[in-house]
């Protein structure tokens, strides 16, 4: 089986038959139509197979019904404004590190470490923990909402298709396209650090790399979560909740306890990826507890990552499989 | 195609994961070169008389030889100061004047002394290099161990080195280790220079252990970057084309 077929029995998979063989004569040879047809009145013949008589059909696995929800929201982002703005905002990286090394210059005295090609890399991804708010609040908070208020959830879930799969589809959509743009911006730093270094800490930066890919998973799943139980959906509250709300209270409260246990928690996954960088500013609300933060746990961070994201990505369909499809005009 | 897919995800994550392992730390014992001060220069018409501060460092400006020499030096941190021209100066001459400094912000003082006394020609000098301060990458996690055996500026003075570990001062002429809960370069810093003198380096022996040094390819990482972002994009575009998704 070639690579084409692959991925074809994927996206296009045949549907399951149960079809019984071909009725034969006592020759061995298969009946001829007018014999197997019953519309022999009417003129027109057909064979078993020709009519589909005596196949049954089931609906398509769940695995298949979800990467078509997944595909369908995929196509929507193809359409989405927000998807290339987003992807030029990662494009900014390069272009101010080459076209501005005044400003890059500047920001060195801020705190910008350059003197390593891993805190290089984490100056270029100065503003990632506020971009991981707010991107994933942009791709994952409205979808859900959009679904009921565009009035398309109405056609596509009584379609032979469970909710889950429904639900599950649309959100790996979201965490797919926010991992695709960060990646751009991870390449996009990783390749104008290039420019003055030609190595690197693999080590750190592959933890990084799985820090922001655990903070795209638990941000997304918390704004797709807030978006299932809200009615128009909002790409600033998931934003602010995850990116200053909780953030600043957590900061006050780390300060006057003296004890930064809670800065393990998903909302600063962000900068626990540009601390191990070597990173010692980054442009969040949690840039105050970046010197502060344990950064010897990031495996548990990751562990509370995940088990952040499937709490709320099973509060969210808990959400989705209770909701009334009732129209209540 | 679960085949195909468990492959190609076993293959990215064999990657990620040896890729590490390529990189190693470093135990070292050493001697570096730093600059703890603003180096500044500016030009200067001499005026009669003879050189006051010899903090400062005077090249005329036809000696271009020289100041290259000292420009080079500063720069590659490597190399001995060229002696200057302090002693030669004559009326009318274009100077080159340096001055090291801890604060950037300063007016840097051009004391004259000629018959009719001591004449002050301060001016405010550009800057020319920045501090380059000795950097040791520690991994978060690694004991990080470092004692400085010598330290002395290019005027031959010792120089006292410290690190402000939560407001308690260590002295690194002893052993300071410490295990890092966070990634971060590894600095420390120097007693002031007595008086007005400026040290344009500082030449220092050290005993570490615990830092890294970076080893990995960086391209490499650009492209397994690169490589998933354009499946991620392809996705999207093929799900884009594809009519059959459109509602």
């Amino acid at each position: 089986m070639n690579l084409k077929s692959l991925i074809k029995a994927v996206f296009e998979p045949t549907i399951s038959e149960d079809r019984p063989a071909p009725e034969k004569d006592e020759d061995g040879k298969p009946l001829d139509r007018e014999e197997a047809g019953t519309w022999c009145e009417t003129g027109y013949s057909a064979t078993d197979e020709e009519a589909h008589r005596d196949v049954s059909y089931s609906i398509k696995s769940p695995l298949h019904q979800t990467l078509e929800v997944f595909m369908v929201q995929m196509k929507l982002f193809s359409k989405m404004k927000w998807t290339y703005i987003l992807l030029f905002t990662a494009l900014l990286i390069p272009i101010i590190a080459l076209a501005a090394p005044d400003f890059i210059e500047l920001m060195s005295t801020f705190g910008y470490g350059g003197d390593y090609s891993t805190t290089r890399i984490a100056g270029l991804l100065f503003f990632l923990p506020l971009m991981l708010g707010l991107m994933t609040s942009i791709m994952c908070g409205t979808q859900m909402p959009s679904e009921f208020k565009e009035r398309t959830a109405y056609m596509n879930i009584p379609l032979p298709m469970s909710r889950a799969s429904f639900f599950f589809g649309k959100y790996l959509a979201g965490f797919v396209m926010c991992l695709g743009i960060f990646m751009f911006a991870y390449s996009m730093a990783i390749a104008t650090a290039l420019k003055d270094y030609d190595t690197i800490f693999p080590d750190l930066v592959s933890s990084s790399m799985i820090l922001t890919m655990v903070g795209v998973l638990a941000y997304s799943a918390t704004a797709y979560c807030i978006g299932c139980f809200t009615k128009k959906g909002s790409s600033i509250f998931p934003f602010a909740l995850m990116s200053f709300i909780i953030p600043l209270i957590i900061v006050i409260v780390c300060s006057q306890t003296d004890n930064y246990s809670l800065t393990l928690l998903p909302m600063f996954l962000g900068e626990a990826a540009l601390g191990i960088l070597g990173g010692t500013m980054s442009g969040s609300a949690g840039m105050v507890v970046l010197s502060s933060m344990d950064l010897t746990a990031t495996w548990l961070m990751v562990a509370i990552g995940i088990a952040w994201t499937a709490a709320f990505l099973a509060l969210g369909y808990f959400r989705t499989l209770r909701r009334e499809m009732r129209c209540r005009n | 195609m679960s085949k195909l897919t468990a492959i190609v995800a076993t293959m990215l994550m064999v990657v990620i994961t040896v890729v590490p392992l390529a990189s190693d730390d470093s135990d070292a014992t050493d001697s570096t070169r730093f600059s703890d001060s603003y180096i500044l220069q500016t030009t200067y018409k001499w005026a009669d008389g003879t050189v006051v501060r010899n903090d400062c460092l005077y090249y005329k400006e036809s000696n271009t030889e020289a100041i290259a020499a000292f420009e080079k030096c500063i720069e590659d941190r490597a190399g001995t100061l060229p002696a200057d021209d302090s002693k030669t100066l004559k009326a009318g001459e274009m100077v080159r004047i340096y001055y090291a400094t801890k604060s950037i912000a300063v007016e840097v003082p051009i004391t004259v002394r000629t018959a009719g006394g001591t004449e002050d020609k301060s001016q405010m000098f550009t800057g020319l290099v920045y501090p380059y301060p000795p950097g040791m990458f520690v991994k978060a996690g690694d004991s990080f161990t470092i004692q400085i055996t010598k330290a002395v500026d290019n005027y031959g003075k010792d120089v006292i080195c410290y690190v402000n570990d939560g407001g308690v001062i260590y002295d690194l002429s002893e052993p300071y280790t410490k295990t890092m809960k966070t990634t971060s370069e590894f600095k420390f810093d120097t007693d002031s220079p007595s008086g007005a003198d400026g040290r344009f380096y500082i030449d220092i022996e050290y005993e570490a252990s615990g830092f890294s040094v970076p080893s990995g390819s960086a391209a490499l990482f650009a492209g397994i970057c690169a490589a998933v972002t354009i499946a991620i994009f392809c996705i999207l575009a093929y799900a884009g084309m594809k009519p059959k998704w459109a509602k």
